[in-house]
């Protein structure tokens, strides 16, 4: 299980084969990965220049071993590496990868969903876009509150 | 909002939760406090890197932060 946070960019064709080595176990490998858009398809007159992104250093990292323990405890995995960029990211970059392994699929492909899902909401990450327009805080998504709360349900 | 991204604060031990704190700082020094609890129901409370409440009790050292609705991922 691995958390990382950095500024540099990442390359999943590594963290997979890295994940892989040495883990004969491993049946299923299910990626996500998120991209830094141009732009956003109600406002779409703004072009985006940048993205600066923050965190809360300390508190980023408990919350995302915590979201990871909560996955391990729902679903059988052979392991988990999460990865979240900061800084300043520009139009097209990869921002986040969550990648889990298991022995079949089916776990791999729901603990996926749940880690990213539960990341958009607890772990403390704010973007900040810089477009032909000035600059602005994202405001967060209802739709994330009730992804998130979905889970809660039973929805597995 | 505050433009800084750690204050040390001493108060008397009856400021004890987040609510508290908040309340006593307006009367203290206004400005952006203010404005932090016009925002109260959006904003979220973290005591020692952990998610808490605005009526949690705060003891002698520990770090508060008061964080805007997260937009990571």
């Amino acid at each position: 299980m691995t958390i990382c946070i950095q500024k540099e960019l990442f390359d999943i064709e590594k963290i997979i084969s890295n994940l892989r080595k040495n883990k004969p176990t491993i049946g299923a490998i299910v990626s996500f990965v998120g991209y830094v858009r141009d732009y956003n398809k109600d406002i779409n007159t703004k072009k985006l220049k940048q993205m600066e992104l923050e965190h809360y250093p300390g508190m980023t990292e408990k919350a995302l071993i915590e979201i990871e323990l909560n996955a391990k405890s729902r679903w059988a995995l052979e392991d988990v590496f999460i990865i979240h960029r900061i800084g300043k990211l520009l139009p097209c970059d990869p921002i986040v990868a969550v990648v889990v392994a298991s022995q079949h699929r089916k776990n791999a492909f729901a603990a996926c969903e749940f880690i990213i899902d539960f990341l958009k909401t607890d772990a403390p990450f704010w973007k900040k876009e810089i477009s032909d327009q000035g600059e602005l805080w994202v405001q967060n998504r209802a739709e994330d509150n009730q992804k998130k709360a979905s889970w809660n349900l039973g929805n597995e | 909002m505050f433009g800084v991204h750690k204050k040390c604060i001493e108060v008397e031990e009856s400021k004890n939760s987040p609510d508290k704190l908040l309340r006593f700082l307006i009367e203290k020094e206004q400005g952006s406090w203010v404005e932090l609890l016009n925002l109260k129901n959006s904003i979220r409370v973290a005591i020692n890197q952990e998610v808490s409440d605005w009526d949690a009790v705060l003891t002698d050292g520990d770090e508060l932060a008061f964080f805007p609705p997260i937009t990571g991922g």
